[in-house]
């Protein structure tokens, strides 16, 4: 039976205010001179489940994990926010944060808010990275995203979700429906083919909320790379250190 | 109580199709970031609007008179309306929070675009009371004049704080015209919940913008704070309706029903601002349709200062308009006061003063071949100065101006539009007033 990870012992936390709210940020490893800083984009509602994988990158460089407004540790949001809306976040806080260029990585839900921070911001971003991406065509529409999202959840996490229920509470039931409301109307697709940067797509082997096929068109749309590793659609939380190689591999590119 | 309880709910009491309130939802919806589809009205209702087409169109236009007529209130309620009740409805409408600015007084589409840009509000000074009355004659001045004189002051009589300015248009309005009465109330002074707004939603020392349209418009007094007026900005000046049959004779001038600034309201105003320590901005111009160039100009430069080309101009006309969508497009809007030739004019000279790659033309219809109107193909000539592409959006050219589907159509027809590609962040109120002054057709005083 699979062990549940170690969380970090050390991190800075820090509140940054942007015009969409207060963003609470977690910051593991440090600045190193020969690789850029990494910014995570929480999962969908939740985001403590990536400090073990954030702890792996700060081997290797500076990690921000980034929490959109209303869920997480961040404020509430000051205006209505698709997921345009939690990309434009995102690029006001890589401004008032002074992350001139950073690689910004999305799991989940997170990549769809990564690849728009890639489209308003290609001057700051200067790589995407999507773990897990969403929301491919078989998932859709609701019913279906949920049918698969438990489907994947048949494989083994243990401690995966009671690190969640915390989160989930903060998010609530309207929280919850918002989130997946505006990712479901949103696509990535339309904004990965318009990113210019390095793009690098992971692939969990058994992720049940995407196929192979889709994921291949996403990575190609963007002349990006595709990366397959084990483990289902949460794979970070087992093997924290999986994206690490890859993404650093994208942060060399990108420099 | 049961006087309470008889009260109009707020939001019933005002018109949802007219200027004033489309302004007010669309940019209250901007200022949250959303946009907005079907003119603020459900997508269920936007159905039948989309199938009005299918429609022979002398019964469309029949149907859409009816429709617009039931939103009008019945003539034995209209004392149960309580116009600061209307003005909390109108604060509460926006998010809350506090806010770089205010604009107040009148109503304008390109100052809605330039609010929605600023992420600031905007307090109207006028709004439409629509009133029940079916089966007029919309030419019959004498019988409209007569119906406002009989039921006007009892709208008047609970709500101290207003004139009424009773409008009959029978070139523009002659299929709504037929089924309401326009009872457009001016505030003369200041609500309490607007005083409320300069006091607890403004940051400090935020500027309160007063938005001074000084359009007039010949009027016949009928009573202590009303006054009835013929015609309406469009496609006539007062003349050429007054020279019709039948007309009362105007004795005075006063405030255009729809679009003018009723002066009484700027002593309420100045001292409020004064008490509540915020400097008063004055945006004076002498028609609606003034702003549009200074706007869409101003407006362009902040869009390539966001990094965007700003090659695309998004012409809104009358309510078909969508701020936050306009936005995020990376669009410059050029709004339009109604579909008539001295706005296609206007679109015209500004086009000759610079170029687009794109122009995408919206067209409010509102049924009938009013006269003034610009009919389509001079529109569709007027977009193809593009550059690259001109084309009318969301109109179906044949139908206009009865293409009522139009005002569900505009939604998909804006969402189809690539979008921009730029975060949005506000631009500045004090570079937006910077960039106004010394524009033509428009004076900034003060600040």
């Amino acid at each position: 039976m699979p062990e549940p990870p170690r969380l970090p012992d050390e991190m800075l936390l820090r509140y940054t205010d942007v015009p969409e709210g207060r963003i609470r940020s977690r910051v593991l490893g440090r600045p190193q001179p020969d690789a850029l800083p990494v910014v995570v984009v929480q999962g969908m509602a939740v985001s403590d489940y990536l400090l073990p994988a954030c702890a792996a990158l700060g081997s290797w460089t500076e990690v921000h994990l980034f929490d959109v407004p209303g869920f997480g540790g961040s404020g509430q949001p000051t205006r209505h926010l698709d997921v345009r809306g939690y990309g434009e976040a995102l690029v006001h806080w890589l401004e008032a944060t002074s992350l001139d260029r950073a690689v910004v990585v999305g799991h989940s839900s997170g990549t769809q808010v990564a690849a728009w921070a890639g489209v308003l911001a290609p001057d700051r971003v200067a790589a995407v990275g999507l773990a897990s991406p969403t929301i491919d065509p078989i998932a859709r529409p609701l019913p279906k995203l949920i049918y698969r999202w438990r489907l994947d959840a048949r494989s083994p996490s243990p401690g995966l979700e009671e690190n969640h229920l915390p989160e989930w509470k903060r998010a609530g039931i309207a929280g919850a429906v918002h989130l997946v409301r505006v990712h479901l109307a949103d696509r990535i697709e339309e904004q990965v083919g318009r990113l210019r940067m390095p793009v690098l797509v992971i692939r969990a082997a058994d992720d049940r909320l995407t196929t192979d096929h889709w994921v291949h068109e996403l990575a190609a749309s963007a002349g990006g790379d595709l990366v397959t590793v084990r483990g289902a659609h949460a794979f970070l939380w087992l093997d924290p250190g999986a994206w690490s190689a890859p993404l650093r591999q994208l942060s060399a590119e990108a420099r | 109580m049961p006087g309470r309880s008889r009260q109009v709910p707020p939001e019933q009491a005002v018109a949802s199709f007219d200027s004033a309130s489309a302004f007010l939802l669309a940019l209250a919806r901007a200022l949250d970031g959303r946009d907005f589809p079907y003119l603020g009205q459900s997508w269920l209702k936007a159905l039948p609007v989309r199938a009005s087409v299918l429609l022979p169109r002398p019964l469309r236009c029949r149907v859409y008179a009816i429709v617009s007529g039931r939103e009008g209130i019945a003539v034995d309620r209209l004392g149960d309306i309580d116009l600061d009740e209307v003005a909390s409805w109108v604060a509460r409408t926006y998010p809350d929070r506090r806010y770089p600015a205010v604009l107040v007084g009148s109503s304008n589409g390109a100052l809605t675009h330039l609010a929605a840009a600023c992420g600031v509000p905007w307090l109207p000074q006028t709004l439409l009371v629509p009133v029940r009355r079916r089966g007029a004659d919309p030419a019959d001045m004498l019988a409209a004049l007569e119906f406002g004189a009989r039921h006007g002051p009892a709208l008047l009589a609970h709500n101290p704080r207003v004139e009424l300015h009773h409008m009959q248009d029978a070139n523009q309005d002659a299929l709504s015209g037929s089924q309401m009465a326009y009872f457009r109330v001016k505030w003369t002074g200041l609500p309490p919940a607007y005083e409320r707004f300069l006091d607890e939603r403004l940051e400090p020392d935020a500027p309160v913008v007063v938005v001074r349209d000084t359009s007039t418009w010949p009027v016949t007094h009928v009573g202590d704070r009303h006054v009835f007026q013929v015609g309406a900005q469009g496609g006539m000046v007062p003349e050429e309706y007054l020279d019709a049959p039948d007309v009362p004779a105007p004795d005075r001038t006063a405030a255009e029903a729809e679009w003018g600034f009723a002066e009484p309201l700027l002593d309420g105003l100045r001292e409020a601002a004064r008490r509540t320590r915020h400097p008063v901005v004055e945006l004076r111009y002498g028609h609606p349709q003034d702003p549009a160039a200074a706007v869409a100009d101003l407006l362009r430069s902040w869009t390539r200062h966001r990094g965007g080309p700003a090659q695309r101009l998004l012409v809104s006309s009358f309510v078909l308009h969508d701020p936050w969508r306009t936005i995020t497009t990376g669009s410059v809007p050029f709004w339009t006061f109604f579909p008539v030739q001295s706005a296609a004019r206007a679109l015209c000279d500004y086009l000759a003063s610079t170029s687009y790659d794109d122009v995408d033309v919206m067209l409010f219809n509102h049924g009938v071949e009013s006269r003034g109107l610009a009919d389509a193909r001079t529109w569709r000539r007027i977009a193809e100065r593009a550059r690259r592409r001109g084309r009318l959006l969301g109109v179906d050219p044949r139908a206009f101006p009865a293409d009522f589907a139009v005002f569900a159509r505009y939604t998909s027809a804006l969402r189809s539009l690539p979008d921009g590609g730029l975060p949005w962040s506000p631009l500045s109120v004090e570079d937006a007033l910077a960039g106004l002054r010394g524009a033509e057709k428009l004076s900034v005083v003060g600040g």
